[in-house]
This record gives structure tokens, sequence and C-alpha cells, in this order.
């Protein structure tokens, strides 16, 4: 009777334990449980392994949490221009045909997105990680030719095809042990007549005695530009033409250098100029540039 | 010839293809009338055009009192608007003008800066920006046939609201012209003479001080025919391709007249592109309208508008004009060219003046006293008195010109010697001969003494010399002496009975 109580008494210590622990702030769990997965990470306050329960059936995610197959995950994100990246997880320099773009530019109708999503800690969930074009997610494990992911490089690559309007494009990247980060734009497509805004030399006054100068101006979508510079009786002294696609000539903000030496082989004299964006043989933006030595 | 060796050396001292590297821009290359803008910015032997002065300063000489002028131009779709006012006036050392070229302000002119995402945008605040430049002309006929000029630049641009942001500083422009022959002239204009050595620079708050490009031009005018004007320019700047500029203009009516041209354009130390000008003037009554179209081949919407109002007492330049229609002489002694023709022609056909049986009108022949008392009433045509016994003790009632000369001394032209005769044979001096016609003409007799050398002021005939030359009746005098004892000929007598207010006003 005794070695029956004995053993009964053990094998509920044993059980007991697993249930409390199951239950308690300190718990660990190794992976593969059940079989597959990534490799499992724990915290001070949890620790949770990759497909504990089984496959997944669906997931919800916000700034704050994750929340994959009835287990949660902290998520901590910053969007930022470049690199976003948590303590492990990174989206690096995405570009919309190879230029970095800001909150409400233009990009062209079918610009193509590249960046780099690396993890430090494990590879990649393309299960998880997704491209969301207004709302609508593609993850990275549904891409389909040309766009792509590539896990051993963690290049990314994503044609957009969009109409005319404001469009929000999100790419959310996680790894295996839930780290995530997201980076968010919104952006204009406008494939009507190609017009420059925002047009600026930067100084101005711009001094050339102190170093390059720069042209910036916005265009709203590809186009072959070129920009003429006139002197105070409206004679040309100045002239540059950029192929479309190309720095000076690509939809969004374009910036260009200035050694303010015209076409003559001088230095502009300190005087008040005109420039103008062109294209079609029609001036398309329009700025006054003071040079000032 | 002292006036042609000073000219000379000071054409040979500044003439030097020097090169500023940082060459700052002389606003009067905008140029000056909207006739020469028309007519392809053709302007450095275009005389009798007061805007023409201000490019090549020799034809100063050509204005014969005074004259006002005024351009306004918007450039660049607005972004910059110049405008001009200008005048000047003929006195005995030369003629003096003076003008105001100005660009206003131009304001709106972003100060930038760099964003938190480093993107280049406008910081909100701006300033503005002026342009001036003031010219002195002073030109004067130098020798028969040649003039000469120089043009005194003040220049004033900047930045205001900009720390050291303002420049300041003057050059000097010099130029000839010659008058060949009526139908051919040609100019020749240095512009922006003085290296920054002798001040000729534009000097900032900055420190900076920079020079103001020289440029060499070179022009003829060609008349073909009477109311066909061509004109060519030649222009050399030392780091621009050398450029043409062609113009021509068609007097269609005395008070009307159309213009084209064409100017090439330096786009680069070996390019030029060319760009065509039009243009329409209307006169009357002294005022001048010119109106230029420029188009412009690098931006058509830099196509431009010039717009120039001008006044210049009334002239008789008919005079210097060939008839409209090359038609057959009158006179066989008066060709088609000559000088005085379109005159005698037009007083023989109002049956004033008459030629000799042998088709001859014998212009350089002198006019006698009785020739021209017959000449003056004719043309006034006075009610013959009649005459009974002498007018003069040589001047019996059956002398031919009795009652022309009895008209004539009632009207107060002529008075008879002391002695009693009057001496109908003689022949009138041209000091003689103008104190006659400015009596019959009522000109206003000047006090100042006139610009001829050989004229003092204390000589009798002084006040009626300079009436008729402020009135341009003596335009047809070359050189700087009136020589008043110079028999006074038919031709003369012809031209300047045709130039009086009175004939002209028939």
């Amino acid at each position: 009777m005794k070695k029956i109580f004995l053993i009964l008494f053990v094998f509920s210590v044993v059980f007991l334990s697993s249930a409390f622990a199951a239950s308690g702030t300190n718990f660990s769990a190794d992976q593969n449980v059940n079989g597959g997965g990534g490799q499992g990470i724990s915290s001070t306050s949890y620790a949770t392994g990759n497909s504990a329960g089984g496959t997944a059936v669906g997931s919800m995610s916000s700034s704050s949490y994750i929340l994959i197959n009835g287990f949660q995950g902290i998520v901590a994100a910053s969007v930022t221009s470049g690199a976003v990246s948590t303590s492990s997880v990174t989206i690096e320099s995405v570009e919309f045909d190879g230029n970095s773009v800001y909150d409400n530019e233009t990009i062209q109708p079918d610009s193509v997105i590249t960046a780099t999503v690396t993890s430090v800690a494990s590879s990649i969930s393309t299960e998880a990680s997704r491209i969301l074009i207004n709302g609508t997610a593609t993850t990275f494990s549904n891409l389909t030719s040309p766009a792509s992911f590539t896990a051993a490089t963690g290049a990314f690559t994503y044609t957009l095809n969009l109409s005319d309007g404001t469009h929000y494009i999100t790419i959310e990247a996680y790894d295996l042990n839930l780290n995530s980060v997201s980076f968010q734009k919104t952006l204009i497509v406008d494939t009507g007549t190609l017009t420059a805004t925002q047009v600026y030399i930067f100084p101005n006054p711009y001094n050339p005695n102190t170093g390059t100068g720069k042209i910036a101006y916005r265009l709203n979508k590809d186009g072959d530009t070129s920009i003429y510079i006139f002197n105070a009786i409206g004679q040309l002294v100045y002239k540059r033409s950029y192929a479309s696609g190309i720095e000076g000539a690509h939809a969004g903000y374009n910036e260009l250098d200035f050694n303010a030496v015209s076409d003559f082989g001088t230095v502009l004299a300190n005087d008040l100029y005109f420039l103008r964006i062109v294209s079609g043989g029609k001036p398309i933006g329009r700025a006054k540039i003071a040079i000032l030595k | 010839m002292k006036y042609l060796k000073i000219v000379t050396f000071i054409w040979i001292l500044t003439l030097g293809f020097w090169i500023s590297s940082e060459a700052s821009l002389d606003p009067m290359k905008l140029g000056v009338g909207a006739r020469s803008l028309a007519m392809g910015r053709t302007a450095v032997a275009v005389s009798g055009d007061i805007n023409s002065m201000f490019i090549n300063p020799a034809n100063a000489a050509d204005l014969r009192d005074w004259g006002a002028t005024s351009m306004y131009t918007s450039l660049l779709e607005g972004d910059i608007a110049y405008t001009l006012l200008g005048g000047g006036k003929k006195f005995d050392r030369g003629t003096f003008g003076l003008a105001y070229m100005g660009s206003g302000v131009v304001s709106g002119i972003d100060v930038t800066t760099r964003d938190a995402d480093s993107r280049i945008v406008s910081s909100g605040s701006s300033f503005n920006y002026h342009n001036s430049v003031i010219s002195l002309v002073w030109g004067k006929e130098i020798l028969e046939k040649l003039s000469a000029g120089a043009l005194l630049k003040i220049f004033n641009k900047g930045f205001s609201g900009v720390s050291n942001g303002n420049g300041s500083g003057y050059d000097l422009d010099l130029g000839i012209l010659w008058k060949q022959n009526e139908k051919l002239t040609l100019g020749l204009s240095q512009q922006n003479t003085l290296p920054i050595s002798m001040g000729g620079a534009i000097n900032w708050g900055t420190g900076a001080s920079e020079g103001i490009p020289f440029n060499t031009k070179l022009g003829l005018t060609y008349l073909p025919r009477d109311s066909i004007f061509l004109a060519l320019d030649l222009d050399y700047a030392g780091n621009q391709p050398l450029v043409f500029h062609g113009g021509l203009e068609w007097m269609l009516k005395d008070f009307l007249s159309i213009r084209g041209g064409f100017e090439q354009v330096p786009t680069s130390k070996s390019e030029s592109t060319a760009n065509l000008s039009a243009g329409v003037g209307l006169k009357f009554r002294g005022f001048k309208f010119d109106y230029a179209y420029y188009l412009d081949n690098v931006l058509s919407v830099n196509s431009t508008h010039f717009f120039t109002l001008s006044f210049l007492p009334p002239e008789i330049k008919r005079v210097y004009e060939k008839p409209r229609k090359e038609t057959k002489p009158m006179f066989i002694d008066v060709p088609s060219d000559y000088w005085a023709r379109t005159a005698i022609e037009y007083l023989a056909k109002a049956k004033i003046i008459s030629g000799y049986p042998d088709g001859s009108y014998k212009p350089l022949k002198a006019l006698s006293r009785a020739e021209l008392c017959t000449l003056l009433i004719k043309a006034k045509g006075i009610p013959l008195p009649k005459i009974k016994g002498k007018v003069f003790k040589d001047v019996n009632a059956r002398h031919w010109a009795a009652p022309y000369i009895k008209a004539a001394a009632n009207y107060g032209l002529v008075k008879g010697y002391k002695n009693g005769t009057f001496k109908p044979k003689g022949l009138l001096t041209r000091e003689e001969a103008i104190k006659i016609l400015a009596v019959f003409d009522k000109l206003p007799l000047k006090n100042q003494r006139p610009t001829y050398s050989d004229i003092s002021s204390d000589r009798w005939s002084m006040s009626y010399i300079a009436a008729a030359q402020a009135q341009g009746w003596l335009h047809y005098i070359k050189g700087n002496e009136f020589e008043p004892k110079q028999k006074f000929s038919r031709a003369e007598g012809a031209f300047i009975l045709y130039i009086t207010s009175f004939i002209q006003e028939q």
C-alpha cells in the first residue's frame, strides 16, 4: 500500500509541477515540442517557442503585439526613412526605383521597390513578413516573379502597379522569433503633365567660392528634363539635360550639384539669375538664383 | 585733327582683348529702342534715332536740337521688367545725353535651408533684387562726315535684405561714326573699355570686384532707296563667338514703318543660335511710337515685347531723302542723288523757281538780291504792287524784278542801301541770305552763339545764323565753319525755302 501511495505522490508532484509551470510568470519551453519551428527565445517574463501548438491559423498585429497561433510576441518598431529595425530585425534602405522617398512624394506607377530585410537573431519568416499595398497584403512566401525575397541575402524586390492617386505602402518584416519591424509610406502617383515643384537652389544666395551648391526640385513623374539658367537680361548662360529616370529627371525629389560655371567657361558673376526646369521645350518649374561672392 | 588724335589715342589705349574670369552683366546689352530691337538689335551706325546714342555715343552728334525717349519691356514671363528714360540736347560743345535704365524691384527670392530629412526647402524668408544703370553720353561731329562720342555708365545692383549684398561701379564706351554719303554710314563702338585696373568694375560689399566685359561692335547702314533702310552689326566679346545682327526698315508712309531683323545670340563659347524680330513704327508731329516683337529661339515662352515712345521736335528730313519713286530728274544738272533735288523740283513744280532754257537749273550759281526777293514773294503769294516810278535808284519800273523788290521791301524783308540803291544784281552772301530767310519765316532769334567756329558772338548775323541752325536749316553745311561771306547758291536758296515752316505747311 505504501508503495502505491509513494508512486502516486511522485506522479502528482511531477504532474502538478508541469501544470503550474505553464501558468506561472516564469516558465520556459523548448522549441520543437511538437516538431518544426525555429529557435526558441526567452525573456525575463516569458519564453515561447515557435509552432508550439501546431500550424498557424491566422495572426494579428499592432504596434505593440503580435498574436500568432495564440501566443504573444513583443513588437518594437520604428519607422524611419532609412533602415528600420528592432533589436534584431532590420529593413535596410527601402528605395523606389533606386531613390529613397518620404511621405507624400511622387513615384512612378510601376516603381520597383528594393530593400534588404535581415534579422540578426533568426531567419526572416516568409510566412509572416509581407508587403501591403493600400491594405492588401502579400506575404513574402507568396511573392511571384518579378517580385522576390531571397532569404540568403535578404534582398527584397517588388514591382508596383498603381493608378493615379494616393497610395499606402507598408512592408512588415518578421523573423522566426517574432521580432518584427515595419516600413510605411504614403506616396502619390501622378501620370499627368510633367511638372516641377519646390524648385530651389541651396544655399540662396549662393557663393561658388564656398563649395558646391545644389539645385533641387520635385517631379510628379519620370521625364526628360533640362535645366536652363538665364541672366538678368534673358540670355542663356547655363544648360544641362537629363534623361528620364536618372537623377534630375525621376519622379519625386531630385537634387543636383551646381558649381555656377557658365557654358562660357566663367564663373557666374554676382547677380540674379532665372532658372527654368524645361521639358518638351516648355518651362515646367522655375526659381530665382542669387549669386553673391 | 586734334580731336581725331585724341580719339585714336584713347582707342588704342583701351583696345585690349582682356577677359575677366568673372564678368558682370551690363544691362545696356539688352538694347535701347524698339526700332533697333525690331531690326535685330542693330544700332551702331543707325543715325537719326535718339536711342542709338546709348549704344554708339557718336550717334549723339546727329541730334539736331533735343529729344527724349522711353522704353519698356518685360522679360522671362514677367520675372523682370526694364524701363528706360532718356534724352539729349545739342550744345556748342556737342550733344549731351542722359538715360536711366532700371529693373525695378524683383521680389520673392527664396532663402533656402535643409529640413529634418535633409531635403532642400524654402526657409520661409526671402529677399529682393534691383539693377540699374545711368548713362551720360557726349557726341560731336569732329571732322566732315566723322563724329565721335563717349558714354559713361554708372552701375548699381544688388540684393536688399542680404548682408553686403550691393554693388556699384562704372565703365566707359567709345564710338565713332562715319557718314560716307547720304546712303552709307559706318560705325564702330567699343563698349566697356576700362579694364578693372582702371576702375571698370562693379565692386561689392562682400569685397568682390568683377569686371564688365568689353564688347566691340562694328556696324553699317545703307539706304538703297528712299524708303528702305538696311542695317548690319558685327559683335565681338572676348569669350563668345563672333555674332551678326541684321535689320531692314521699310517706310510705307511718312508716318508708318515696318521692320524685321535677325540676331545671332551666343549660347556657349563656341555656339550661337539665331533669333528673329519684327516691329512697327508710327510717327506723328514729332512723336514716335515703336514696337518690337523679339522671338526667342532658345525658349519660345521667353519671346518678348518692347515698347518705345520718343519725341524729337519736328524736323524736315525729307530733303535728305530721294523722291519716293525713281522719276527722271527735272533739270539736267540736278541728278537723282543731288542733295537738294527734292527741294528744287518741288519749288519748280510750284512755279516758285524755274530753270534755264537749256534745261539746267545751275544749282551752284550764286543767287542775286533780286532773285531772292522774287522767290520769297512768289512763295508767299503776296499780291504784286503797282509800280510807279523808281523803286530804288537802280530799280526802275521796267526792271523785271521791280514788283517783287517793292513787295519785299514793303514786307520788311529787304531794304536799300544808304545811297538809295538796291543793287539788284548784287550776289547775296550766305549770312545776308540767312538773315532775309529768317525774317521771312519769322524765326525766333537766338541769343546764343552758333556752333560754327567762324561766327563770333559780336558778328551782326550771329543771332540769325543761330536761329537757322537751331531750326535745322544748315545741316547741308559740312564741317565746322559757316563761311558767312560765301556766295549763297541757288541750290541753298531752294533748299532753305523748301524747309521753311511756311512752305512745309502748304
